[in-house]
């Protein structure tokens, strides 16, 4: 039997999720409604989501997003990985300072990695648009990407490495066949979360793009008249994905823990 | 398990040290010349006239005066944070109970609620402000016959906030909350504490950092958010974010950098200010 308190308990977890789903809901109800109105729902329809392959004015920026997302994410991952080797190999003074530098992206608010950005494009003459919103990305990333992996190559074993090096393999070869392996969970990790700041960031694609070339945000945010609901559609479609992906994730470490037991 | 004793350090290879050091080149080139150096430059700009070459540049407050002058800056400036400070002690009260509850949870349980109710970071943050305005549209619709009706308000500014930021308060303590060891618990009982005295005197204290990391991470993005303004400001409310990105657009640079480095001034004063609060960090970290 529950005790009283615990039955308070589970009101108010489920009172709190309700309430923070339901605008989850409704721009997945109306990504189905028939008319352009995300106020009232006037039909059912599958349209916008035959509209987020069809439309010539959504094409551009989902494929910019795509883009700018996907090489920002394999760059900063890649910078991530050795940064973070390389300074676990450092003494602990440069360590902190490099860290300090490090998490500059992460504390300060979009605006201001925006501005700093802006001004370093100005001052160097870069020409704004796609090839500086890739480079700003690659800025508020890699420091993401490397507090995700740092850690983990802290833990690593030192002795592997030395055995490798005993059993004749060169840096690079040790590198590849004994660190990175080992580092695969961490990489992926930092991957994702690489991924996802870089399309959910809209203040520094704005301030990088110039407004000249759009990406998902900074196409959503000019439209004035208010978004459509193929951008709806689409969004219901990302948030399936990353559903199905956690759902997997569940059932995995369930049978891992029935397994145990 | 067999247990091999540990080997002795080797001494240090030089050539493999400084192999992974060079590895690491990329990383911190980038880190100077795309994070120190901007940063730098935006200094540099707000305390400069503006010019094309280096060699007639001046140094001026110019930009500074000019912010402390018009009234509108120091107004929305003050609005910005008093919006989001009530937006980040509205999320504390939310999720401090919620993350002790939820960590008290079977751990498939706990995963998939946090996963759930931290859904919506991964949710673009311009759509789901977007959505939370439908929903006052809705509302505004259906019971004051007036879609805009809610638009510009306190309330829906601070509830975009709260929808937006409310993951980022419950993650840091929720991890904490679960970290903690179960025995803490098991000893206050066993040294007398009932349940209240339990939470007051251990729970709370442990988690004061968890709490204040929360508050900056909901507090920092909140004060300078352009996305909550644009849908859910009604095009009368103008936050901190909006006059930076206002005087860019208009090719003010040098002002826009110093309201810019005025904002992250004012926010570190904050910052220092929450970790002076901070005073157990000392004592966890002696436990770790």
């Amino acid at each position: 039997m529950k005790s009283k308190s615990k039955i308070f308990a589970d009101i108010y977890i489920y009172t709190v999720l309700i309430i923070v789903l339901i605008p989850l809901i409704s721009m997945i109800a109306f990504s189905f409604n028939e008319s352009n109105s995300l106020i009232v729902f006037s039909g059912f329809t599958f349209k916008w989501y035959g509209d987020i392959f069809t439309s010539r004015a959504l094409r551009e920026p989902i494929l910019n997003t795509l883009l700018v997302a996907g090489i920002s994410t394999f760059v900063s991952v890649i910078l991530g990985t050795l940064g973070a080797m390389a300074l676990s190999k450092q003494n602990r003074i440069f360590r902190e300072l490099a860290l300090s530098a490090n998490n500059i992206p992460i504390l300060s608010p979009d605006i201001l990695t925006a501005v700093a950005f802006f001004v370093f494009l100005l001052a160097f003459g870069i020409e704004r648009g796609l090839t500086a919103m890739i480079l700003a990305h690659i800025s508020f990333s890699t420091p993401y990407a490397l507090l995700a992996i740092y850690p983990k190559v802290r833990s690593l074993d030192p002795n592997l490495l030395d055995a490798a090096y005993d059993l004749g393999a060169t840096p690079g070869k040790a590198l590849w066949k004994v660190v990175l392996p080992q580092l695969k969970g961490s990489i992926v990790a930092g991957a994702a979360i690489a991924f996802t700041m870089s399309f959910d960031d809209y203040i520094v694609s704005k301030f990088a793009s110039g407004e000249l070339v759009n990406n998902i945000s900074t196409y959503m945010y000019s439209q004035s008249h208010g978004i459509k609901p193929n951008v709806n559609a689409l969004s219901t479609i990302i948030i399936l994905i990353i559903g199905i992906k956690v759902i997997l994730d569940y059932v995995k470490l369930k049978n891992n823990k029935n397994e145990e037991e | 398990m067999i247990s091999f004793p540990k080997k002795q350090q080797k001494p240090k290879d030089r050539k493999k040290l400084n192999f992974e050091f060079y590895l690491g080149t990329p990383y911190f080139l980038m880190i100077i010349a795309l994070v120190l150096i901007p940063i730098a430059l935006m200094v540099l700009y707000a305390f400069t006239t503006e010019s094309n070459n280096l060699i007639s540049i001046r140094f001026t407050f110019d930009h500074f005066k000019e912010f402390f002058r018009q009234p509108t800056f120091i107004s929305s400036m003050a609005e910005s944070i008093y919006l989001s400070l009530i937006s980040a002690t509205i999320c504390l009260i939310i999720c401090y109970p919620l993350a002790f509850i939820l960590s008290r949870r079977k751990l498939v349980t706990q995963k998939i609620l946090v996963s759930l109710i931290t859904s919506n970071m991964f949710i673009n943050s311009l759509l789901l402000a977007y959505a939370v305005r439908s929903i006052f549209e809705i509302i505004g619709n259906y019971f004051y016959g007036n879609a805009r009706h809610f638009l510009g308000t306190d309330l829906a500014i601070i509830t975009g906030m709260v929808y937006l930021y409310l993951p980022f308060m419950l993650l840091p303590i929720y991890t904490h909350m679960a970290k903690l060891d179960k025995n803490l618990f098991e000893s206050a009982e066993d040294l007398g504490a009932n349940k209240f005295q339990t939470i007051t005197r251990v729970v709370i204290p442990m988690s004061i950092s968890s709490v204040l990391t929360g508050f900056m991470m909901v507090f920092l993005p909140a004060s300078t958010t352009l996305v909550i303004t644009r849908y859910l400001g009604g095009g009368q409310r103008k936050m901190i974010g909006d006059l930076i990105d206002l005087a860019f657009k208009s090719s003010k640079f040098g002002n826009g950098a110093a309201i810019a480095l005025v904002l992250a001034v004012i926010l570190l004063i904050f910052v220092g200010l929450i970790k002076k609060f901070d005073k157990y960090e000392g004592v966890l970290a002696n436990e770790e």
